[in-house]
């Protein structure tokens, strides 16, 4: 099944289904009864992707910065508690030796999945598989478990030949997002890394009892939400937990497209997004690297915590 | 007495729980939109489908006035059916027990009262959604119809997932036999 497209064993289990072989009115009535049979499995199927980023062997693939791999966009609907339709995006690497580690992504409130490609791309071109599923009205908090659902959809495809089911894995959220990931790892021990990006767990999330995995806060320095907040809730943690102030970010750099409503009640950026946004990953990468990827100097480098353009644990 | 009714309603049949419903509905609302016939007094069969295209359903239901007299009174409404899930095309059964209380009259209705449209499966491992909702019908009747609103809220239980939350609302039309 190259690429992960639908094959007619997916379709029709293990049944064969052969094209009639006479033109006879009771076979073609057969044919077009297999064909409508065929039909409803359809949307469970692999769609064509998007290709987000081509691969370039160039890339340096230094934190912060792009990697070699490229990145396809593939859209998936999934069932979801019985009766529902939901609709999930997943960003896979293109290239290199598969599988890899999972990265979970929450996006933010009224935000859509879109507005992170440039966040999943970036990721999937450095060996992450990037699940990230939508919510109504785009607010991850009215259905919790959908990035459950997305997952284990996921894993029934055969697209999922690309993800490294036993390597740990990352679950990671932006504002709102942020919330819902906090919830998310305290409860699945699959996900070793919690990323806050512009986040902090909510207080009702009981964080304090896990005491293994990794987390890191990153918080923008003009970022318009609670930063007092955002750095006491690291302390809340009893598990490795890091906070980075990126210089001159503010909440929705993380995201594209961001509307004159949302800056009128953010901070004021002070440096471009193109310049905060490499700060940002630099740090994001090298924690990602030292957690999923298990990379020593990775994780030396997140112990000196010599970020340019962050001050760590301030 | 036992009636037959034919809807369409929804994975959530709700166009059947209209209070005073004695023939004919057609709702058209979040999650769910559908209509409901109603042939005997207190029993019928409703079709659904949610507007997600999540999935399509045929319950058969039944309604039992437990206390009261004239326009004031209780409510219990019970139905079971059958659905398919459009997505990944798996059947599945549902059953909803739904309590309305409140004041049915000839110009007005309004009803309040809980809902549990649980749905369950047993196809590719067992699955089954627990909604617990408060719902609430209010509306006029003019003549034969009878114009009904409709708001729900509550929590949709899930095995392995954490609870998510539901708001619903919607408008419906019944005509009286």
């Amino acid at each position: 099944m190259a690429n992960g497209h639908c094959d007619r064993a997916e379709l029709i289990g293990d049944t064969e289904f052969a094209r009639p072989s006479r033109p006879h009115l009771r076979s073609a009535i057969r044919g077009r009864m297999r064909f409508l049979l065929l039909l409803a499995p359809l949307a469970a199927c692999t769609p064509l992707p998007t290709e987000l980023l081509a691969e370039d062997a160039s890339a340096s693939g230094a934190d912060g910065e792009r990697g070699p791999l490229g990145a396809d966009l593939y859209t998936f609907m999934a069932q979801a508690r019985v009766t529902e339709r939901m609709h999930y995006e997943v960003v896979v690497p293109v290239g290199g030796e598969a599988p890899y580690p999972l990265v979970t992504m929450v996006h933010g409130g009224f935000v859509d999945t879109e507005r992170y490609r440039w966040l999943t791309a970036h990721l999937a071109s450095r060996g992450y598989v990037v699940v990230a599923a939508e919510h109504p009205a785009n607010l991850a908090i009215t259905q919790i478990g959908n990035s459950e659902v997305a997952l284990s959809d996921f894993e029934r495809r055969p697209l999922a030949d690309r993800l490294d089911a036993d390597a740990p894995a990352a679950v990671m959220g932006h504002s709102l997002g942020g919330v819902i990931a906090a919830m998310t790892w305290n409860t699945d021990g699959r996900y070793a890394g919690l990323g806050l990006l512009a986040s902090f767990p909510a207080a009702g999330t009981a964080v304090e009892t896990r005491s293994d995995g990794s987390v890191l806060s990153l918080w923008g320095s003009e970022d318009g939400g609670d930063e007092e907040e955002a750095m006491h809730a690291v302390e809340r943690f009893d598990t490795d937990a890091n906070f980075a102030r990126i210089d001159g970010m503010n909440h929705y750099a993380w995201t594209d497209d961001a509307s004159a409503s949302e800056l009128g009640r953010d901070g004021v950026a002070t440096r471009p997004d193109d310049e905060t946004r490499p700060d940002a990953l630099r740090v994001l990468d090298t924690w990602l690297d030292a957690v999923l990827y298990e990379d020593a100097g990775a994780a030396s480098a997140l112990s000196a915590g010599q970020f340019a353009n962050v001050e760590w644990n301030p | 007495m036992i009636a037959l009714a034919m809807a369409l309603a929804f994975a959530d049949p709700v166009a059947h729980r209209e209070p005073g419903l004695d023939g004919y509905a057609v709702h058209i609302g979040t999650p769910e939109a559908g209509a409901a016939v109603w042939f005997l007094d207190d029993f019928g069969l409703a079709v659904g489908l949610r507007n997600d295209l999540g999935a399509v359903e045929l319950s058969a239901v039944e309604r039992r006035q437990l206390t009261g007299e004239g326009a004031w009174g209780l409510d219990l409404h019970g139905a079971f059916g059958a659905g398919i899930g459009l997505v990944r095309p798996w059947p599945y059964l549902t059953t909803t027990l739904a309590l309305h209380g409140g004041f049915r009259g000839d110009k007005f209705a309004w009803t309040i009262g809980p809902a549990a449209p649980i749905a369950y499966t047993f196809v590719g491992g067992w699955r089954a959604r627990f909604p617990l909702l408060v719902e609430t019908f209010i509306g006029p009747r003019i003549g034969k119809v009878r114009l009904m609103a409709r708001g729900a809220a509550g929590t949709v239980l899930s095995p392995g997932l954490a609870p998510s939350f539901a708001a619903q609302a919607g408008l419906s039309v019944t005509i009286r036999r």
